[in-house]
């Protein structure tokens, strides 16, 4: 695309008024080849040619040499540098040198396995290469289950269909798994924290299984960008790794903008709607005919910014109207593949998408990428621009911040985002709590030899002793055997997802389902009254059947979208033990996570008005997990109001940091735990660590003998921090409060006072006195003071008095 | 001061009565009453076989000596056997391949796992057939997780001598289970070419007249018989790894004589089903 072009014009359009911030440039650079030793079997090299691949880059060789040497290898290049022959050309060439070798594919979710089946059909057919290959996941039909079992060359599967369908069944696999040559373990850096660790225990478990079997394939991995890729590689695979790491593919020139919406007040407080700003320049591009993706962080939010689209394609060419689309999880398979097929054949022009499509689903050539809000970390803002600019074409990406703090931070300093590299993987294997589940099902699939034991971490032992005396394990000869119930593998969940998936039919047309939504998710998007957005249409939810697990909808025309409020309180529910620490109490135990989705706001397309309040009338949803809090004493406080500051504010940003830092600590992804400031059940406000899943996971138990060191840790991260004011690295939580939410319609959150925060740690740490940074407040003003604190109003009481509240403000608005 | 004869009486008494209540609500027990445990060996008279690399323990004994009615019934199966013109078509047609096949190779089979499929180990082979006019029940049994390989190589060979199988629900359960087990082992199982599953011919025989086709309904409905104490299958795999774990073979008694009902109910099935049908 002609990008400076398209950029002159737009700026002489009547919209523009100066969004353009900043304008960052990334060189072009030439494609880099490089020949192959030894050369492929003269009929693979045939059927490359004849797909278009006439020479490989040198990622493409070296990553093909070693694996054909049989180096279990990790390719690290950036998004369209065809990684995906890196391990296709070793697995084609071994399926045509040996008749009886197979292949198993690995891909986070079962999208990309279906996707990837369909660039394998390419080398398949009368002119290619005669092999069976399909995908194994729990939408595979029983029918066809038995024959992919038996024929399938290539098995394309997800690693929780190979942790609960395949490896505890591996004596019906037994003559697939004998003849497997590859493991392909695609885009490792999705597995991260809990599901990475689980993921870990599950590779480990196909090699015993496949060495059972007298297999011992090589694995290829591939990853995206991330600080750690041969690190991860190995600690996931279980095996040492080549890392292959340099890019030869050819990339045009690109241009990275940030795109600010202007302000419309005089104090300059309010801007342009972000989600209307990304409309008008999904508009201008497809009137250009670049194809286009704009990433967002809300599914309602692909909704939304797709009808303002088609709104504003209508007025300019209704023929266009349909040529955007909204793409994200809970729409049926088939109208993915369906938008896949159409974004891939070119005839869709936009694609309005949730980081859904940020993995490797092969859409063919997109020219332009527009980020719409932070999406959370370096990493995946680098995945989301890298989706547009294939080849040597100039391509565009723009980065459109919300009028949050988080986000206009990022507008005013964009060297932070050029600057930084990207997040660490990380992953625990040996976590305690994951292992045992691990090797439950692993002690089930074949007795556990002692080496084996041995190499599975340091607690193995002791938890296998555990499970002994619990009767699930027998140490008979030398061995540990599965002696309990069941089947332990159906026991774990990989993920950290709820299993209960409603589904959202449409009353006006005999109940067809028109989509899906998990439980967490539905009540806070699909309660009665909400108006829920499928394909850009709206839908008023009559009712939802918790019992059933349906949300009943039917189409409505209405003008405005609805917002839910969910309140989050933790309470501790048993303090299992606690100690001095410094001059502060630290305590772990038992915590309960209570959201409550009381009300919901009617927002007006276009305007974002708020038109009128409702009230939800749903049960709480409580996560029973493990926690840890750490009680500051009065003093602290003291000193921080002594300069002026607040102190609920810094401990704010104190938690904000604990879940940068703690994850380095225990072992796990920043998603895995949760951080949060709450006075309810202790005599002043805490900062709380927790666990993100039922019965905790060991990370704050880890932590409550590490607090010295975390703190530490998190006073070195805010003191080396360059900012003055406080940023998203440091006391800015770059995670987002709110997700499911539209960020233009609930609360901004804030960056909390980055000096209060220095204040508290350097009095709890005891490191002599801090003094803060002048505040920028009128002299003789004094600090403003605290708000007082009474009893807490327990939940269901303040469920009822905002719903009465919400009536009366309601009513008034109308 | 001393207690009266009396007031010492009394409290022995009372002693006694509590520590009897504990015993009965089971929480001292196990310490204060080791129950007698009882060897293998005395549980089922059997002997150490080898087979493959290993060795498992097998207890064959002549069916009337575990059974005292075995040799009536074995008489007369075989009197229906050779009375019955089977029909070739019909519910009873599968069970030609029994009548067709000489008496000594029919091979009855019925095995006892630690769960319900996949990779949990199996440690019985039930197993019956006629030897010198004899009927005879042989049962493989694995002392622990270990000899399972052992069982399963013995039953190849043994099997490969036969021509027909008789399982009940042995098409869905039995012989896939063997076989994965044996794949488990990278052992070969090559069942009898004929196999005749008593669970497809009493659904087509018996119909709605039974509640439904379990072993244990037809055995009461159409053998007349209620098994008095029998261990519920259920139980098996839990009182199977408790044996393993402590030795006591009390339960293995109970699971050796289930097994052996089993297999004695299918040679008595059949018989009803052929005197009823001709």
């Amino acid at each position: 695309m002609e990008v400076t072009k398209f950029l002159k014009r737009v700026q002489t359009e009547d919209f523009y008024a100066g969004q353009i911030a900043h304008k960052h440039t990334i060189p072009a650079r030439g494609a880099r080849f490089a020949e192959l030793s030894p050369p492929l079997p003269a009929a693979l090299a045939r059927l490359l040619k004849d797909t278009g691949v006439e020479k490989l880059y040198v990622h493409q060789a070296e990553a093909v040499k070693l694996l054909r040497g049989g180096a279990d290898t990790v390719v690290v290049t950036s998004t369209a540098s065809g990684k995906t022959l890196c391990y296709n050309i070793p697995v084609l060439s071994s399926l045509l040198e040996d008749p009886e070798a197979r292949a198993l594919y690995l891909y986070p979710t079962k999208a990309l396995a279906q996707d990837q089946l369909r660039v394998l059909q390419r080398y398949m057919g009368p002119k290619g290469i005669a092999f069976r290959a399909g995908t194994y996941d729990g939408d595979t039909p029983a029918s066809s289950r038995r024959k992919l079992r038996d024929e399938a060359r290539v098995l394309l599967t997800n690693p929780d269909m190979l942790h609960s369908g395949i490896l505890p069944n591996h004596a019906k696999w037994a003559n697939f798994l004998s003849r497997l040559r590859y493991v392909v373990v695609d885009e490792i850096h999705s597995y991260r924290g809990v599901f990475g660790s689980h993921v870990a225990n599950v590779m480990r478990r196909l090699d015993r299984i496949a060495a059972h079997y007298g297999a011992r394939p090589v694995v290829a991995a591939s990853s995206a960008t991330i600080a750690n890729p041969g690190e991860h590689a190995e600690k996931l695979l279980g095996r040492a790794v080549r890392v292959v790491a340099e890019d030869g593919s050819p990339r045009g020139r690109k241009q990275f903008l940030f795109w600010n919406p202007p302000t419309i007040d005089v104090g300059e407080m309010e801007r342009r709607s972000s989600n209307v700003e990304a409309a008008e320049l999904v508009t201008r591009l497809v009137l250009d005919d670049v194809q286009t993706i704009a990433f967002v962080r809300a599914r309602v939010v692909s909704e939304v910014i797709t009808r303002y689209a088609r709104e504003m394609l209508g007025k300019h060419r209704s023929s266009m109207k349909d040529s955007v689309h909204p793409y994200r999880g809970g729409y049926l398979p088939e109208e993915r593949r369906a938008i896949e097929k159409r974004l891939f054949e070119g005839d869709l022009k936009a694609v309005i998408s949730t980081n859904a499509l940020e993995l490797g689903i092969d859409v063919g050539a997109l020219h332009a990428s527009i980020i719409v809000g932070y999406p959370g970390s370096i990493a995946s803002t680098w995945q989301q621009a890298g989706r547009a600019g294939r080849g040597k074409e100039e391509a565009l990406t723009i980065f459109i911040p919300y009028n949050t703090p988080l986000d206009q931070y990022l507008a005013s300093h964009p060297e932070y985002f050029f600057g930084r590299s990207p997040e660490n993987a990380i992953i625990d294997p040996g976590n305690p709590h994951i292992l045992m589940a691990q090797l439950r099902s692993a002690a089930f699939e074949l007795p556990l030899a002692v080496d084996e034991v041995e190499a599975a971490g340091e607690y193995a032992p002791a938890i296998l002793e555990l499970l002994e005396d619990e009767r699930e394990i027998g140490f008979v000869r030398g061995k540990y055997y599965w002696t309990g119930k069941g089947y332990p593998s159906a026991d774990v969940n990989l993920r950290n997802i709820s299993p209960n998936i409603y589904t959202i039919v449409n009353e006006k047309a005999e109940n067809s389902v028109i989509g899906t939504i998990d439980e967490s998710s539905a009540f806070q998007q699909v309660h009665p009254q909400a108006i829920y957005l499928h394909e850009a249409e709206t839908y008023f939810v009559n009712a939802l059947d918790t019992e059933k697990k349906i949300a009943f909808v039917e189409p409505a025309n209405v003008d405005y979208y609805t917002q839910s409020i969910t309140e989050t309180q933790v309470k501790v529910d048993r303090e299992e033990k606690s100690r001095e620490w410094r001059i502060a109490k630290v305590s772990f135990g038992d915590v309960s996570v209570t959201s409550l989705t009381f009300m919901f706001r009617k927002i007006k397309f276009g305007s974002r008005d708020s038109i009128g309040y409702g009230k939800c009338d749903l049960p709480p949803q409580v996560l029973e997990t493990a926690g840890l809090w750490i009680v500051p004493p009065p003093e602290t406080f003291a000193e921080v109001r002594r300069h002026g500051r607040a102190p609920g504010e810094g401990l704010l940003g104190v938690s904000n940091v604990l879940r940068e830092v703690l994850p380095l600590f225990v072992m796990c992804d920043p998603l895995d735990i949760g951080t949060t400031v709450n006075s309810r059940s202790t005599d002043s406000p805490a900062v709380y660590v927790y666990d993100k899943y039922p019965g905790g996971l060991g990370f704050s138990l880890k932590a409550y003998d590490l607090v010295e060191e975390i703190m530490k840790a998190a006073l070195d991260l805010i003191s080396s921090c360059t900012c003055t004011r406080g940023c998203p690295s440091c006391v800015g939580s770059p995670i987002p409060p709110f997700s499911q939410l539209d960020p233009e319609t609930g609360g901004k959150g804030m960056i909390p006072d980055k000096e209060a925060s220095l204040v508290i740690l350097h009095h709890l740490l005891e490191i002599g006195p801090y003094t803060p940074r002048a505040l920028e407040r009128a002299p003789g003003e004094g600090p403003p003071p605290e708000r007082p604190r009474g009893k807490p109003l327990p939940l269901e009481l303040q469920g009822k008095l905002r719903a009465e509240l919400a009536k009366k403000r309601g009513t008034g608005r109308r | 001061m001393s207690k009266g004869h009396g007031d010492l009486k009394r409290e022995l008494e009372e002693l006694r009565k509590r520590a009897e209540g504990a015993f009965a609500a089971g929480r001292i027990a196990a310490k204060a009453r080791p129950p007698q445990a009882l060897r293998l060996a005395d549980a089922a008279a059997g002997e150490e076989t080898r087979a493959g690399r290993g060795v498992f323990y097998r207890i064959a004994a002549d069916a009337a000596s575990v059974w005292p009615d075995a040799d009536a019934f074995h008489e007369e199966y075989l009197e229906c056997l050779a009375a019955a013109l089977v029909p070739a078509a019909g519910p009873l047609a599968p069970l030609r391949a029994i009548a067709s096949a000489p008496r000594d190779r029919v091979l009855y089979l019925d095995i006892e796992t630690t769960g319900l499929g996949g990779a949990a180990p199996l440690f019985l082979v039930g197993l019956m057939y006629a030897a010198s006019g004899r009927l005879v029940v042989d049962q493989l049994f694995a002392r622990d997780y270990s000899e399972e390989a052992a069982v399963l190589a013995y039953l190849d060979g043994l099997a490969r001598r036969f021509d027909a199988l008789v399982t009940f629900n042995g098409i869905s359960f039995d012989v896939p289970y063997i076989r994965d087990r044996a794949t488990v082992h990278r052992l070969a199982f090559a069942p009898p070419p004929a196999h005749v599953d008593l669970l497809l011919v009493a659904r087509g025989v018996v119909g709605s007249r039974t509640p439904n086709h379990r072993l244990q309904t037809l055995e009461l409905h159409l053998c007349k018989r209620k098994r008095v104490g029998d261990i519920p299958g259920a139980e098996i795999p839990g009182a199977y790894h408790e044996f393993v774990r402590t030795g006591n073979a009390k339960d293995v008694a109970s699971i050796l004589h289930h097994n052996r009902l089993d297999l004695v109910t299918m040679l008595q099935l059949i018989t009803i089903f052929l005197s009823s049908g001709s």
